[in-house]
């Protein structure tokens, strides 16, 4: 071997990054480096999009020629690559939604909920969203992705396309383990990268998202409206019941459901139970932080460029944009349609935070509220829609996967 | 008992026929349909979950009272 092989072989990244692929690969740090900079200098959910970010920078790394396979790829991601065996075993298999869901199930307290139940149908018009741009998915799908309008038109086309348009619509939810789980269980591999992206960047873009969404469907005087709010906590019975009912009921109606609900009442009734503190304490802090971390990389690990420099990336993150909006919309005009009946206004504000991003959506309406009047205290109410967010998402996650599998036959 | 086991035969094939009948729908007739009754149904459960909370909360205060 001469001296210029030798060097070509000991720098093969280098020369990589001058070829086409190479190029994608630059592109690729700059949108992990945007991740990164949003994660540290604006504090949009860290926990998440730092590993994210990381995650991409990882799998875009030159290619080494995999041992086992004899294919080219980053080596973390080679068949013994540590992100592949993450992602086999965390996200292909459904575990860190899951694990992700007794976490968040652990952190969330329904008592709020349990005072004012009535807040509960929140949950479910803000799922507008999810059907709206499930309907407008439909029709750009088959126009905009090469790879589905190359298709002949048959069952099978319909079928991929009922598929991701339902995973898209899911995005609005702003429910990342949903949207993970209908992904997965619709066999969209190929499309996970810039589904997961989208759901966990807008996550943690609601303070960015749903402001001027807020402010363009309501009246300053509709911002300004008190609520009351009782301090008292919910009974002890009803908050240690209300897991094991819930998960009764969505599993017997929704079964489709079931492993989400599950997981998210569980780690409600760890913490409810009043037996079982360290196990509640380590499922909302341990478990939480560690599966975020894993999660979020694993996630970064999909943003492979030739995956993710497509047009079906820019469709998806554009489509997953307007499921949102549509949430957000869906609950506030609820919340007015709700107003023309009722003596006891409500606070429109509080129908945008039926999405399932919690806290953080119901901390943006209180801020909101705030910034109106500083009197205006709704964060309880807040609470409760965002909650029942929480639990429409979920609900309606199951829906979609058993109505969508009824019409393509699966 | 064989009835209940004709009758549920006649419920599965009878629910498999709908399901083919359902795979040949065009596109936005599926996409409507599941939008009507994925909205609906989210709707139905939380109405649901609603008359359980209500429940709940009424054994909750019943036990609280009865303590005190």
């Amino acid at each position: 071997m001469d001296i210029s092989a030798l060097l070509k072989e000991l720098f093969n990244g280098v020369f990589y990054l001058g070829t086409a692929e190479g190029l994608k690969t630059l592109v690729m740090f700059i949108i992990s480096g945007v991740l990164i900079y949003l994660a540290i200098k604006k504090d949009y959910e860290p926990a998440l999009l730092l590993p994210i970010g990381f995650g991409a920078i990882l799998a875009n790394l030159p290619p080494v020629i995999d041992a086992v396979t004899g294919n080219a790829a980053a080596s973390v991601l080679g068949s013994e690559g540590f992100l592949t065996v993450l992602f086999n075993s965390g996200i292909k298999n459904e575990l860190f939604p899951i694990l992700i869901f007794i976490a968040v199930g652990a952190m969330i307290d329904f008592s709020p909920l349990m005072k004012d139940p009535s807040m509960i149908f929140f949950g479910a018009a803000a799922q507008f969203g999810i059907f709206a741009t499930f309907l407008v998915a439909l029709a750009l799908i088959p126009v905009v992705i090469p790879d589905i309008a190359a298709m002949a038109a048959g069952p099978e086309k319909d079928s991929i396309i009922l598929r991701l348009a339902s995973a898209i619509g899911i995005i609005g939810a702003a429910d990342g383990p949903t949207t993970l789980y209908v992904a997965n269980h619709f066999q969209l591999s190929a499309y996970m990268a810039p589904l997961s992206v989208a759901a966990y960047s807008y996550m943690s873009l609601v303070p960015v998202i749903q402001p001027p969404v807020i402010r363009a469907l309501t009246t300053k005087k509709e911002r300004c409206i008190h609520m009351a709010y009782t301090e008292q906590r919910a009974p002890r019975l009803a908050l240690i019941l209300f897991p094991i009912v819930v998960t009764i009921l969505a599993g017997v109606i929704v079964p489709m459901s079931a492993p989400l609900v599950g997981s998210l009442m569980f780690g409600n009734l760890l913490r409810e139970c009043g037996v079982l503190e360290r196990l509640s304490k380590t499922a909302q802090n341990e478990l939480a932080n560690l599966v975020t971390m894993l999660l979020g990389l694993t996630i970064g690990s999909t943003m492979i460029a030739q995956n993710f420099l497509r047009w079906d990336t820019l469709l998806i993150l554009a489509l997953g944009l307007l499921a949102f909006v549509f949430d957000t919309a869906g609950g506030v005009l609820f919340a007015k349609f709700l107003n023309l009946f009722r003596k006891n206004k409500i606070n429109p504000m509080i129908g945008a935070a039926g999405i399932s991003a919690f806290p953080m959506s119901a901390r943006v309406i209180q801020k909101m509220a705030k910034a109106e009047d500083p009197y205006n205290f709704i964060l309880m109410q807040s609470i409760s829609a965002n909650v029942s967010g929480q639990l429409g998402s979920i609900v309606a996650g199951g829906l979609v996967i058993t109505l969508i599998g009824m019409m393509i036959g699966w | 008992m064989f009835a209940w086991l004709l009758n549920s035969a006649e419920a599965t094939v009878t629910a498999a026929a709908s399901n083919t009948y359902l795979t040949t729908l065009p596109l936005f007739t599926k996409g409507l349909l599941t939008t009507v009754f994925g909205l609906v149904g989210v709707f139905l459960v939380l109405l649901l979950f609603f008359f359980a909370i209500k429940l709940m909360q009424r054994m909750g205060e019943k036990q609280e009272n009865a303590k005190e």
